[in-house]
């Protein structure tokens, strides 16, 4: 076991990758000699040169279609964008170009493209730094989602990715860059739509991605304290969805919270609880409940970003709320019809 | 035609007041006060030299680092430093960074952080005035960076076949963030780009002030005349990172900071009134001695200010 | 999938029966477009359906200055670029019909034609869409040390697009091996050129890159061979981009069902008198390369070709109801 940081991970499974494969090379702003915004591309130009190590103008239409038509012809591409809120700019070339090559050539080919942003609030960066978007993408047929929480998911998840023949987009939340964490020596991948129990608990299950994967595990720890026990699923990968971990994790507790930082109307949280409603009513025993962020853009000014952040002490109130006190278990096992 | 002395001193004080801003600005930055800020010193002549004389009904659209602009056109800075701070006492309470701020009654265009994505909404308000035969001119500010992006492209388009009343204002200190412009721009040269267009384009030595003025007065009669869009493409160079946060210095040299040091707009403007006897030695100083007391004060305001109630959070999302 | 036969003559050699070759080809594309029309106007064909009629020498004189490796990417009037590149006229008209038998088992259409085996790397539905992404061929070129050019086609209306713009700034600054062929037939849909743009060429815009660039008439089908030759020999040389402008018209509408108000009938006429076919006909005719009856065989095989394929098409099955969720991702 080793312990490092998120950052040091997604590093390392560059180094790796770009060793690994001649095919896979590097694109977007200030990646190169700069090492990248969050460093994550630090060393890469020294060790790969700069034919497999490409800085660009500002030009992301261009180098997110560009990483597109070097994957069609072979390349394996890893593009950082490096917020997830200039995804605007290339909107175009990821939805409708990369997610929709393969389709609509019927399978002649596909777009084995990795997509790197970053993304979240915490550091005062205002409206146009801040977001958590994985609802754009997680929309899109084609388009592959992943948001690791931790060191040694950012080092499996990415090399998985880089693997995977379809398009991913990875997004690393900003506030996990220096969060430290244990990763084998072995250094696994990890696949690609297989979700995580991260904390085993019989009341109250926890569903949360990225960052809110923390809030939930620090809740979790509170209500330990309050005598209420919290299991905790990561999920890893958004899409595809790993259905069989979350309807097993409601069928354990019958009580159901999705935690996500992203504004709460048509997030992904409703996805989930869609999907649980769908196909694993009869497990629950109380309404499923979404704790997210505030349907706004983030402000700037410190507190009021906290306001926007509050979502990690709701989900403590939550919680509380959602013990058999207040909602008891039913007499009757409703059915759907 | 030369500008008068009074004209001379208010730019000076101007660049003067954008230097002692920047300062401290970037001082309270490295000290953690606030997130990020990205400092134009260095480039005072800008809008220093584009602002002067601009009616309030003009326009102004700025990048990240154009908060000079904002004081050029009459923010003050105690309203600044409240924006840095990100206090309720600043132009927007504290919700977006202060460089994003619209002011309608001085003509300041509210922005986005979105590099070049500025220019077609600065386009809108040229159509705008265009469509309601406002006699207004827009100053589209972007940098060397944003010049390859697409929105550049649709917006001086769109611009010049319309015949807009809009001066579109490149700011080239040569790095974007961490890329030098040989490594990102084709063609060899920014100002030629704007052949394709069909308009003007003017290369102009963007750290003398009365250089920048006149080019940006020609520009500005053109529009008012109905003549279209004109292109001009200033050099220049910050003296600072890109930004405060984190930013590593090493595409630049030492060599090449001090060069430009010396080609400093204020130190020449300064030379300029001195030789040529327009100003005392004195009475500069004491112009520097207001403004450093003024960006004190400013600085307390801001620091003293409470910031915007939590409540005030989810307001104006909509209408 | 079958090749198309009608591959052209490789640059090397232009002889008579290149010449020939180069002819029929346009024929082809002519007789396609004009009976792909005949069912539009019947109801037979689904979706919008943008036809090329009078630009063919553009497509043909273009795939004939390429090696077999070569990319391309096309735009929504791309029926023409997909046959002249190789495609297979049977398999083209079945994905026109939407069948099972298409070149994408009828989930592409019209507007999004792809075939790997041959490099064409897709007609785009979105204005300026293939830009970046012939860009990224060649770019992928350059990175694998593979030999291939990328031909990327845009029309005068995708010139304004940002996409234009950024993408030859990017090729020009990595020198990528890729040539941009607009064909400029003077209209976005309804507007003039004039409208959209004060330059009066689309070339004016390569100095802003510093990337060599050539106006030529393109329904002149040997000076877009030849110029289109010069410039992929620069590109695969390592010299970097081209962009070739090529003035040309559509005959046709913008699409199928296209009121056509925004342009004169005078304007139109004037354009047939320049009809490519026609020209090189005649200059074969002239030269004595081409014969009456020649030019017999060459109408018979075309035809016949064209027949075939819209027999194909119409006997072919549509797909399986399955097959709309087959092939959204890789691997499953």
């Amino acid at each position: 076991m080793a312990t490092i940081t998120y950052t040091e991970a997604l590093n390392a499974a560059h180094h790796q990758a770009m060793q690994d494969d001649a095919r896979v090379f590097l694109i977007g702003e200030d990646i190169g000699q700069y090492g990248g915004i969050y460093r994550v591309t630090e060393g890469l130009l020294e060790k790969f040169g700069k034919k497999r190590v490409r800085d660009t103008p500002i030009s992301e239409a261009a180098i997110t279609g560009a990483a597109i038509g070097a994957a069609l012809v072979g390349c394996r591409p890893i593009l950082e964008i490096g917020f997830v809120d200039f995804a605007g700019t290339c909107f175009d070339q990821i939805t409708n170009q990369a997610a929709k090559f393969r389709y609509m050539s019927d399978g002649q080919v596909s777009v084995p493209l990795v997509f790197r942003m970053a993304c979240g609030a915490g550091l005062g960066y205002g409206v146009h730094h801040s977001q958590s978007l994985e609802a754009w993408f997680t929309h899109v047929p084609g388009l592959k989602v992943v948001m690791p929480a931790t060191p040694e998911d950012a080092y499996g998840l990415l090399l998985s990715a880089i693997d995977d023949d379809n398009p991913v987009a990875f997004l690393e939340h900003k506030m996990l860059y220096s969060l430290k964490g244990e990763i084998p020596d072995a250094r696994p991948r990890v696949p690609i739509g297989k979700a995580k129990v991260v904390r085993d608990g019989d009341d109250i299950t926890i569903v949360a991605w990225s960052r809110a994967v923390h809030w939930a595990l620090a809740a979790a720890e509170e209500a330990a304290r309050e005598g209420i026990s919290c299991h905790v699923v990561d999920l890893r990968t958004l899409m595809p969805l790993d259905e069989a971990t979350l309807f097993a994790a409601v069928e354990k507790t019958g009580r159901l919270i999705v935690c996500h930082e992203a504004c709460q109307t048509a997030g992904f949280g409703a996805e989930i609880i869609a999907r649980v409603v769908d196909q694993a009513f009869d497990a629950l025993d109380a309404p499923p409940l979404r704790v997210c962020g505030p349907d706004t853009p983030v402000p700037n000014s410190l507190p009021l970003e906290a306001v926007y952040l509050d979502t990690e002490f709701r989900l403590m109130d939550a919680v509380r709320n959602l013990t058999v006190a207040n909602h008891p278990k039913p007499k009757k096992t409703r059915t759907r019809s | 035609m030369s500008l008068s002395a009074e004209n001379l001193l208010d730019l000076y004080r101007t660049m003067l007041l954008i230097r002692r801003f920047e300062e401290t600005a970037f001082i309270k930055a490295t000290e953690g006060i606030y997130a990020n800020y990205h400092g134009g010193m260095g480039q005072e002549a800008i809008p220093a030299g584009v602002c002067h004389g601009l009616k309030a009904t003009d326009k102004t659209m700025i990048t990240h680092r154009g908060l000079g602009v904002l004081l050029a056109r009459g923010i003050t800075v105690e309203q600044i430093f409240a924006g840095l701070y990100a206090k309720l006492t600043s132009p927007t309470r504290g919700r977006i960074p202060v460089y994003h701020m619209g002011e309608p009654d001085l003509g300041i265009l509210a922005g986005t952080s979105m590099v070049g994505s500025v220019v077609p909404l600065a386009v809108g308000s040229a159509l705008a005035d265009q469509l309601a035969g406002h006699n207004n001119v827009t100053i589209s500010f972007f940098g060397d960076g944003a010049v390859n992006r697409g929105d550049v492209h649709e917006g001086m388009n769109l611009a010049c076949v319309r015949k807009l009343p809009i001066v579109f204002f490149c700011e080239n200190n040569f790095y974007a963030k961490s890329t030098p412009l040989e490594l990102s721009t084709a063609g060899g040269s920014i100002v030629a780009r704007a052949q394709g267009y069909g308009i003007e384009g003017h290369l102009i030595d963007g750290n003398d002030v009365t250089t920048v003025h006149e080019a940006t007065q020609h520009a500005i009669e053109r529009a008012r005349a109905g003549d279209g869009p004109t292109f001009i493409e200033c050099e220049t160079y910050r003296w600072t990172p890109h930004s405060t946060a984190g930013d590593r210095e090493f595409a630049r040299t030492e060599e090449e900071l001090a060069q430009w040091k010396a080609k400093c707009p204020i130190k020449r403007l300064e030379k300029q009134l001195l030789d040529s006897n327009q100003a005392s030695a004195d009475q500069l100083q004491k112009i520097d001695q207001e403004i450093l007391a003024q960006v004190e004060q400013a600085i307390d305001f801001a620091a003293a200010a409470p910031y915007a109630p939590r409540e005030t959070a989810i307001e104006n999302v909509y209408r | 999938m079958a090749k198309n036969k009608q591959n052209p003559a490789s640059r090397n050699k232009v002889n008579d029966a290149s010449l020939l070759q180069m002819l029929e080809g346009m024929h082809l594309l002519r007789a396609f477009d004009d009976k792909i029309g005949e069912r539009c106007r019947r109801g037979e064909i689904p979706g919008l359906i943008h036809l090329g009629n009078g630009e063919e020498a553009v497509a043909v004189g273009v795939c004939a200055a390429l090696e077999e490796g070569d990319k391309m990417t096309s735009t929504h009037r791309g029926h023409s670029h997909f046959l002249a590149k190789g495609g297979d006229p049977n398999a083209f008209m079945a994905e026109l019909y939407g069948k099972r038998t298409g070149c994408c088992g009828g989930k592409g259409g019209s507007m999004h034609l792809y075939d790997q085996d041959i490099g064409f790397l897709g007609c785009n539905g979105v204005v300026g869409g293939g830009l970046p992404i012939a860009t990224g061929a060649a770019l992928g070129s350059d990175i694998l040390g593979h030999d291939a050019v990328t031909v990327c086609f845009f029309g005068d209306g995708a010139n304004n697009q940002g996409t234009f713009h950024e993408s030859l700034n990017l090729a020009a600054v990595w020198a990528l091996p890729v040539v941009f062929i607009c064909e400029n037939n003077g209209y976005g849909i309804s507007q003039s050129i004039h409208d959209q743009q004060l330059v009066d060429n689309v070339a004016d815009r390569a100095p802003s890159y510093g990337i060599p660039a050539e106006i030529i008439d393109g329904n002149d089908i040997l000076c877009v061979y030849e110029t289109v030759a010069k410039a992929v020999a620069s590109a695969r040389a390592g010299n970097g981009p081209t962009l070739i402008e090529c003035k040309t018209y559509r005959i046709g509408g913008h699409y199928e069902g296209d009121s056509e108000s925004y342009r004169s009938a005078e304007e139109i006429k004037e354009w047939r008198q320049k009809d490519p076919i026609e020209r090189f006909e005649k200059l074969l005719l002239e030269q004595g390369t081409l014969s009456d009856a020649t030019r017999e065989t060459i109408t018979k095989r075309v035809t016949k070709i064209v027949d075939d394929a819209l027999s194909f098409a119409k006997r072919s099955p549509f797909p399986a109801p399955e097959a709309t969720y087959s092939n959204v991702y890789a691997g499953t």
